[in-house]
């Protein structure tokens, strides 16, 4: 029984050692001295031939549950450290996390495009279509056809670039670039007849100094809609839609007289200020509302000229400055930076 | 226009605050753009006697005085602007105090004297109280009264910005009152008007009116008032007119011009004697004569034209109608009798003077947006009433009025059917005709379901139902109206592939590194004549800002050459596009041709012709074009930029990009020599593309292959061939020759150096084999690559280079 004593002797000895190995080196040193070929249990095994042969079973028995029992200890023990290892090691690997990450060459679309995108789309979402006109474009159209005669005070409001030396069109008069999309109105109207919706973005121009608020270059969108039985309530409903969509849920809006030729009644749709929340402030000028779509009912004269019968239907149409809306959603103090090519101004959006 | 609180009250009873009254007059009227609260603005001004005046000690221009403010006295400076004495009445701003338009009084020290305050003129005031500019109070006043009681001030001034539609009955006090009326209920007050006529003199035996254009003038209405004594207005007037913007000058020219912001009629009144003719004087309302000019009461000389009317006596013009009176009729202290004149002009001919004379007043203000001809009539007699009462005068008996086609009430037929459809709500019938008669609108009821209305003279703009609609909306409140979404009028969307090419184009082009440019329409003269461009053809501005920027553009890529060169100052390398509208003109007698480009540039040490000719692929790809070697040429020597008399593209490495007949753009090196004009010291890449001819190629979807079976073998082929053979023909002989094994070639190296010899290029690819049927073998492989390299010897000359 020297033997079982001498093995549970091993057991003890090397379970300490292996617990209090303080590092991996001398792990593996203590596996050497206990464990391997010539390690001490080894040695021990060797005597095993000299017993008796009925006490083999036992003493084997014993030898393999110390060797087990030391082997997981070590293995254990084995694992900790190399996780440790590795732990430390990771550690040390750690990057800057806060460094910009690796970009890849972004591109970048002009904020008015992104804005009219999103315009176009919630629209859209209700059901018009977007029609196009010519930024040269006919007095006719751009005036006359919108009840804006020769003689209308409006005219002098929209001043207006004209074209040299090319006095008669197809339309016998006068070309000119378009002073407001509301251009597109009689030409679709005439095209599609009705029920129609539709949008029309596009660029105008107006002859005017430049300053940080006002450009001779800027971008609108139209919308229109005819058919029978459209109503005041009908315009309400389209653009509290818009304005909430686009806007954001909370803002609210309000609808003032406003006069335009070419609708009856006209009117001005004010939001509330999105940088002062309705409390009144600069951008508002103290009343904390913006006015932000002009809009009414489509006049019976523009209906008549368009070929329609003002008595069998009816519509709305509305505009808004794409530049101006722009300018307030991405706080953009200066209407000329979007024509200045700049990528220090583009490659922000 | 700017209302005024006080003259409001003298025809409506206000019970409301004012903030509460813009409110209300902003939804339902015209919006109002300020309230001011004088005596909140000007709370820190006060009358204060001007005392113990010495000369700053350290400087010459400046003196120093105490001004007493009752409660207190103070040390105050002032400069040389207006002479100041002794024991004089001034308006004081006390430290610390912001007056209205913004100067910020404070205690300073001036050059080791200090002041607590400053002598405020009118136009630190922003008011227009005195013609020198200061206000000198009466020694009655007490020092210390407040600026607004001393000048009967306390008012509220509203700045309404009047729709021009509404101008005929909106631009005046009494007009005003009678919105606010109509909207809260309140009773709209008679004006006073007992004109007291001396029986003995008849004005028709002093003055004929001779009017000789009657479209311009519809109606003129005389008077001739006596014995007026010419002085000072009463303060309770002046300060009337002083919250309403407008100058007093002296009693008459003040009633005049009160009676103007209280009914809207301007009026004019000239002095009798100082007309041509002795005991009777003649008025002619004529055309000016050709030369004609005329000293007007701000002493400047106008040069008139016939455009304009006159008032004349029988020798010369003695006003410009409606716009503003001359100085040889003037009223002065002197004058003694007046004539009065009340007049309606034509609104168009009133603006296009007022035009062409640069000159706008209050008159011409609301001559230009119309009037009621009735209106003539009740101001003039309202006028000389407070010219009997308050300049003494005594008005003749009757007046002259030249009023050749009476106006007559308008009369509609409202459908109350139609009301409700409009709106999308139901107003009962008793409120239409409610809200109707409180806009002063009279209502006979005509069959059932409908109303007549008689619309009130002063109501110029209601001509069709619609607009009496919106009366009713507007009163009723567009806030009460529920918004529904329309379920009329729904139709499948009317597609617009253009709209849709071009959006998605910019996406492509954003995912392909690119920046978005607007440009203007417009293009600068000096960049279009570096580029060589031809005026002809170009459609020009006939009316442009800046002489510069007369001609619109005709090709997409001059500006963007020119924001090629504007961004080089901040960026190496970048790639840039604009989509935008070209004009064509296409002679004279047709509309011009207008069409999108896509225009694009790129520069950069990583740009080349392969990467431009990369993104070309990607985006025709992502398009749904199919887009090979057939489709390109290179830029023939004739192809010039419309309207432009040079070739943008370098010869050798551009390519046209041809589908069918259509050239539908270019990409590759714009030519050195253009680039060299343009001072940009960088190769430039870039494309040019006609979206008109982009969209009608024809688009097409990727269609599936079956999996391949059997696995592909991929070897490598290095070449050396003549610079003439062309990728392409090298591809088609390589595919050629491996009869159907050959399923894939990439050209993976191409480049020439002096190592390969001169006039040579190599070529490597990529080549991978494969059968439809079965696995090939490494032999078979070498068999199918031998007849490749056989063929390449044989057809290219080819060499073939072994590592």
């Amino acid at each position: 029984m020297d033997l079982i004593r001498k093995l549970r002797e091993i057991e003890k000895k090397a379970l300490i050692e292996i617990k209090k190995a303080p590092d991996l080196n001398f792990l593996e040193k203590t596996w050497l001295k206990f464990l391997s070929r010539k390690g001490e249990l080894a040695l021990v095994m060797k005597r095993i031939k000299v017993v008796k042969k009925e006490e083999k079973p036992k003493i084997g028995k014993v030898a393999n549950e110390v060797k087990n029992k030391a082997t997981k200890a070590y293995d254990l023990s084995k694992e900790s450290f190399s996780r440790r290892m590795l732990e430390k090691s990771l550690y040390e690997e750690k990057v800057d996390i806060t460094a910009p990450g690796v970009k890849r060459i972004e591109g970048h679309l002009h904020p008015i495009t992104k804005v009219q995108d999103e315009v176009v789309d919630i629209f859209k979402s209700m059901g018009f279509s977007v029609q196009e006109g010519t930024e040269v474009e006919s007095d006719y159209y751009n005036f006359t056809a919108l009840n804006i005669p020769v003689t209308h005070p409006a005219r002098e409001l929209m001043d207006t670039f004209w074209i040299k030396g090319r006095k008669k069109n197809e339309e016998g008069r006068e070309l000119l670039l378009r002073t407001h999309t509301s251009s597109v109105q009689v030409r679709t109207m005439k095209k599609i007849k009705w029920p129609l919706r539709i949008i029309a973005p596009g660029k105008c121009f107006r002859h005017e100094a430049t300053d940080a608020s006002h450009e001779t270059t800027f971008h609108q969108i139209e919308g229109l809609m005819i058919s029978e039985n459209v109503t005041l309530s009908n315009l309400k409903g389209v653009l509290d839609y818009f304005v909430k969509r686009f806007f954001g849920a909370g803002t609210k809006t309000r609808f003032r007289p406003g006069y335009f030729p070419f609708v009856e009644p006209g009117f001005e749709l004010d939001i509330t200020c999105s940088s002062c929340k309705g409390r009144g402030c600069s951008v508002c000028k103290k009343t904390g509302w913006v006015e932000i779509i002009p809009c009414g009912m489509v006049h019976p004269k523009v209906l008549k000229n368009a070929g329609l019968d003002p008595k069998k239907v009816t519509g709305f149409a509305f505009g808004m400055g794409l530049d101006r809306v722009t300018m307030m959603k991405c706080s953009i103090n200066d209407i000329r930076l979007f024509y200045k090519g700049d990528l220090r101004f583009i490659n922000q959006f | 226009m700017k209302v005024s609180l006080n003259f409001l009250k003298n025809y409506v009873d206000i019970k409301i605050p004012p903030k509460k009254l813009a409110d209300l007059l902003a939804l339902h009227t015209a919006e109002v753009e300020n309230v001011e609260d004088f005596k909140e603005d000007y709370k820190n001004v006060f009358a204060a006697r001007i005392f113990d005046i010495k000369k700053h000690p350290n400087a010459d221009d400046l003196f120093v005085a105490k001004a007493d403010l009752g409660v207190k006295k103070i040390q105050i400076i002032f400069g040389k602007t207006f002479p100041v004495n002794e024991g004089e009445m001034l308006p004081v701003a006390a430290a610390p105090a912001t007056l209205k338009i913004g100067i910020v009084v404070k205690k300073v020290n001036l050059r080791g004297v200090s002041s607590e305050g400053m002598i405020t003129s009118d136009a630190e005031l922003g008011l227009p109280i005195t013609e020198e500019g200061l206000v000198r109070f009466s020694s009655k006043i007490k020092p210390g009264t407040s600026l607004c009681k001393a000048l009967d001030l306390e008012d509220v001034v509203f700045e309404i910005d009047i729709l021009p539609n509404r101008a005929p009955d909106l631009l005046s006090h009494f007009g005003v009152a009678r919105e606010v009326a109509a909207l809260t209920g309140a009773k709209l007050k008679n004006i006073e008007i007992i004109t007291k006529e001396n029986n003995y003199l008849r004005a028709a035996d002093f003055i004929e009116i001779k009017v000789q254009d009657k479209n311009l003038c519809s109606r003129y209405v005389a008077r001739v008032i006596d014995n007026v004594k010419i002085g000072e207005s009463p303060l309770a007037l002046k300060s009337r007119l002083i919250a309403s913007g407008v100058r007093p000058i002296n009693n008459v020219v003040d009633i005049t011009n009160y009676v103007m912001l209280e009914l809207g009629q301007p009026l004019h009144a000239f002095d009798f004697q100082k007309l041509e003719g002795k005991s009777k004087k003649k008025i002619i309302v004529r055309r000016a004569k050709r030369g004609e000019a005329i000293f007007t009461l701000d002493g400047k000389k106008r040069e008139l034209t016939p455009e304009t009317l006159v008032i004349a006596d029988e020798k010369r013009g003695m006003a410009i109608a409606g716009i503003m009176g001359g100085r040889n009729s003037e009223i002065t202290v002197r004058t003694k009798r007046i004539i009065l004149e009340s007049a309606n002009f034509n609104p168009i001919n009133i603006r296009k003077s007022s035009k062409a004379l640069n000159l706008k007043t209050e008159a011409s203000i609301r001559f230009e947006k119309g009037l009621d001809q009735n209106l003539a009539e009740k101001a003039i007699d309202r006028a000389a009433y407070l010219i009997e009462k308050i300049a003494k005068g005594n008005a003749l008996s009757g007046k002259i009025d030249v009023y050749p086609r009476k106006a007559f009430p308008k009369k509609l037929v409202l459908d109350i059917s139609y009301i409700n459809k409009f709106l999308g709500i139901q107003i009962p019938e008793k409120e239409i005709v409610d809200i109707l008669e409180r806009l002063s609108f009279k209502i006979k009821r005509a069959k059932k379901g409908f109303l007549n209305v008689e619309a009130p003279f002063f109501r110029l703009d209601i001509n069709i139902p619609e607009e009496l609609i919106e009366e009713i909306a507007r009163i009723y409140g567009y806030d009460r109206i529920e918004a529904t979404p329309p379920r009329e009028g729904l139709t499948a969307e009317i597609p617009n592939e253009y709209f849709g090419l071009r959006r998605n184009i910019k996406s492509i082009l954003k995912n392909l590194s690119f920046s978005e440019i607007y440009n203007y329409s417009f293009q600068k003269e000096n960049l279009l004549k570096k580029v060589g461009f031809k005026e002809k053809n170009h459609l020009e501005v006939l009316n442009p800002i800046d002489q510069e920027m007369r001609f619109l553009r005709a090709s997409i890529l001059p500006g963007l050459f020119s924001n090629t060169k504007k961004n080089l100052r901040n960026f190496e390398s970048f790639r840039i596009f604009e989509i935008g509208k070209v004009f064509l003109a296409r002679g004279l007698d047709k509309m011009p041709l207008e069409k999108y480009i896509l225009g694009g540039v790129l520069v950069g040490k990583s740009e080349s012709f392969y990467t431009t000719k990369g993104i070309v692929e990607e985006l025709f790809k992502e398009l749904g074009i199919n887009f090979s070697a057939r489709n390109l040429r290179f830029v023939s020597k004739d192809l010039k930029e419309p309207y432009f008399g040079v070739n943008f593209w370098h010869p050798g490495k551009a390519a046209e990009v041809i589908f069918g007949r259509n050239r539908v753009g270019v990409f590759g090196v714009f030519h050195p020599e253009l680039i060299n004009k343009l001072e940009i010291n960088k190769e430039l890449f870039g494309f040019s593309f006609d979206l008109d001819l982009l969209l009608k190629i024809e688009k097409s979807r990727e269609m599936f292959k079956p999996l391949p079976k059997y696995p592909e073998a991929r070897r490598d082929l290095s070449i050396v061939v003549g610079k003439e053979i062309t990728a392409e023909k090298t591809s088609e002989t390589i595919k050629k020759a491996g009869n159907n094994f050959v399923k894939n070639i990439d050209l993976f190296d191409m480049y020439e150096s002096e190592k390969i010899g001169k006039g040579k290029k190599s070529l490597a690819f990529h080549i991978s084999y494969m059968s439809e049927s079965r696995t090939l073998s490494d032999s078979e492989v070498n068999e199918i690559e031998k007849k490749v390299e056989n063929s390449l010897e044989k057809k290219l000359k080819a060499e073939i280079r072994r590592k």
